[in-house]
């Protein structure tokens, strides 16, 4: 799923500073953590607090779109909602935002997420993880579901190399905090440390002896289109 | 903190029978080894009410629901209302649409409700006591005995009210006098506002939610013990709880708001909203209200699990100056460690509010209603933080 952050009230009234009516649009799709109707609701109550506290004057309303990336139910189901809205703050990641934009070209649509990444859920420490780079040529098949261009720091096709000591990799996860600044440093499994030991267990070693030739930049050169579906 | 004991053995009256210390579910009460007095180790006490209403000498007092104020409270509802049908039920036992439609069978469409925390602490005689002062039909609404919040409470209660019925019987009354129906507090999907993302079913700590196939989640009835922290977690509103629905949670919260902002212009005094775990306070039992002396408004949850951050933004939004929740204690969740869910949820919550600086107007406590007037300090402290908006 894609992973979102939520952005700091302050930078979400900055957008909003120069409307009165504002349409909080959540997104039932993918978003991880889910942004649907509760937290369009939350944030709709939340923005009119703040404005408040610093005594500004902005209405809240909420809704929520199946998925706000699919341009067809964006534009039906969200259209009798725009009723005296001056602006949209998505709840939506940066696919949805844009695809809002697009279908309605006259509304201006704030962003409330960063999108981060497609990644995975742990549910037992709540943590979210980056796993797919969308690269165009998945080689999953061939490193025992364990993605190299991912997981690891240098995006290596034949590891591991010379940084990765007792399994671990030499670059760690950075966590950081609303500024940017990195306030935690968490240690991290080598990639290919992972992929040799998943690879012998499940006896498949040669696909590990195989050279790969270096990645074909071109499937993944930006901005991509699929056509005919 | 000294506080005192909700429930307490008068030794004077104590005939030493032992009835108290063998219905105990959490074996709080026992014989001391010197002086062969039965003692209640009140830490182990739940305050089920068991012992009280189980004891033929009287000498056991509660500070809950005692013979007296039950009885005061029935006398009292039919002199206002002129109604003669009563209905009994646990706090987790929901008058609900079907029980309704039972009742009416029955022949019971307008009554007086008691409400208590477990029907297994309506002393045994309860019932003669009603008749006399001029009910002419009961109904006890128990919860499922399984699913009984004190282990056994919901069982013993039932066993005590068809012995009180075969009673009835031999006095020549109708059989119809006394009906017993079984109920429980649920959780409710609508399957379509779910957005499947699982939460509930990751959530539930009895596996009671899983998806359907095709599609939305679905609550297993049977598994479902109706504390709420799947309602808490649904991002989509999608899942209810029978009395404890996001609409009439929501409008309750605005109803306050509005009868609080009035007394707040009057004595200018913060305003609270006190979401409290049905089980860590007991509500009085003309009903949750605000309390008479500060503008304090009081709001019942099944489990604080079910404590969703959304009602404390929208309790801020409406004017209050500061949410306080109060949770059981540790260890002592009806359910399965609820208390611990909603204190996680509460880190997030005040990360969140963090950046309007409110983080200070939400905090959670941990209480248990055996120790007397511990609920009520822990509102007077965070009020006396508080200072209004």
């Amino acid at each position: 799923m894609i992973v979102t952050k939520e952005k700091p009230v302050e930078e979400i009234l900055e957008y909003l500073a120069p409307y009165k009516n504002v349409l909080v649009l959540g997104c039932d799709g993918c978003t991880q953590p889910p942004r649907g109707l509760k937290q369009a609701k939350m944030y709709a109550m939340l923005i009119e607090m703040a404005a408040k506290l610093r005594h500004k004057d902005i209405k809240c309303r909420a809704a929520t779109v199946a998925m706000q990336c699919d341009n067809y139910l964006c534009s039906s189901t969200v259209h009798p909602q725009l009723e005296g809205v001056d602006a949209v703050l998505s709840l939506a990641c940066g696919i949805g935002v844009q695809t809002f934009a697009e279908v309605f070209p006259d509304v201006p649509v704030y962003p409330g997420q960063d999108t981060v990444f497609a990644g995975s859920q742990e549910r037992e420490n709540g943590k979210l993880y980056e796993r797919c780079k969308a690269c165009g040529d998945c080689l999953l098949g061939e490193t025992g579901g364990i993605c190299p261009v991912t997981a690891c720091a240098k995006g290596l096709m034949n590891g591991p190399c010379g940084g990765c000591v007792e399994g671990k990799c030499e670059v760690p996860y950075e966590i950081r905090d609303e500024k940017g600044e990195v306030i935690k440093m968490i240690e991290r499994d080598c990639a290919w440390y992972r992929i040799y030991e998943r690879l012998k267990k499940l006896g498949r070693l040669d696909l590990y002896r195989k050279y790969r030739s270096p990645r074909d930049r071109a499937v993944s050169a930006w901005p991509r289109l699929l056509e005919g579906v | 903190m000294l506080t005192q004991a909700g429930v307490k053995i008068r030794s004077e009256y104590c005939s030493k029978c032992s009835v108290c210390s063998s219905i105990c579910p959490f074996e709080a009460i026992f014989a001391d080894e010197k002086t062969g007095e039965l003692v209640i180790d009140i830490e182990k006490c739940r305050i089920c009410g068991l012992c009280f209403s189980s004891c033929p000498s009287s000498a056991i007092d509660i500070a809950y629901y005692d013979r007296d104020s039950l009885v005061n409270y029935v006398k009292e509802r039919i002199r206002e209302t002129g109604m003669d049908k009563l209905v009994v039920r646990c706090q987790s036992a929901p008058l609900d649409d079907s029980v309704k439609d039972r009742l009416k069978r029955h022949g019971m469409g307008e009554y007086i409700t008691l409400r208590v925390p477990c029907v297994g602490r309506v002393p045994p005689d309860f019932a003669l006591r009603m008749l006399a002062i001029g009910v002419r039909k009961m109904a006890i609404i128990p919860c499922k005995g399984e699913n009984c919040r004190f282990e056994r409470g919901s069982n013993i209660g039932l066993l005590r009210f068809s012995l009180t019925r075969n009673l009835l019987g031999q006095l020549g009354l109708e059989e119809e006098t006394l009906i017993v129906i079984r109920n429980l507090v649920r959780a409710h999907v609508d399957a379509n506002r779910c957005i499947e993302c699982g939460n509930c079913i990751y959530t539930c700590p009895y596996n009671a939610v899983h998806f359907g196939s095709p599609g939305a989640a679905q609550v297993d009835e049977n598994a479902c013990w109706g504390c709420g922290a799947c309602v808490a977690v649904c991002p989509a509103l999608a899942i209810s709880l029978d009395e404890f629905n996001h609409r009439s949670l929501q409008q309750s919260i605005i109803r306050y708001a509005q009868i609080i902002r009035e007394m707040k212009q009057k004595n200018c005094k913060p305003a609270v909203l006190v979401l409290h775990c049905q089980w860590a306070n007991f509500p009085p039992l003309n009903g949750s209200g605000n309390y008479s002396d500060g503008n304090i408004a009081l709001l019942e949850l099944p489990c604080s699990s079910a404590f969703d951050p959304m009602y404390v933004i929208q309790a801020l939004h409406e004017g209050f100056d500061g949410v306080l929740i109060a949770a059981c204690k540790k260890g002592e969740c009806r359910f399965e460690e609820g208390n611990e869910l909603a204190e996680k949820r509460m880190l997030t919550l005040k990360k969140l509010l963090a950046q309007l600086n409110l983080e200070s107007r939400v905090e959670l406590c941990f209480i248990s209603s055996k120790y007397l007037g511990e609920f009520d300090d822990n509102v007077k402290l965070f009020v006396n933080r508080l200072k209004p908006m």
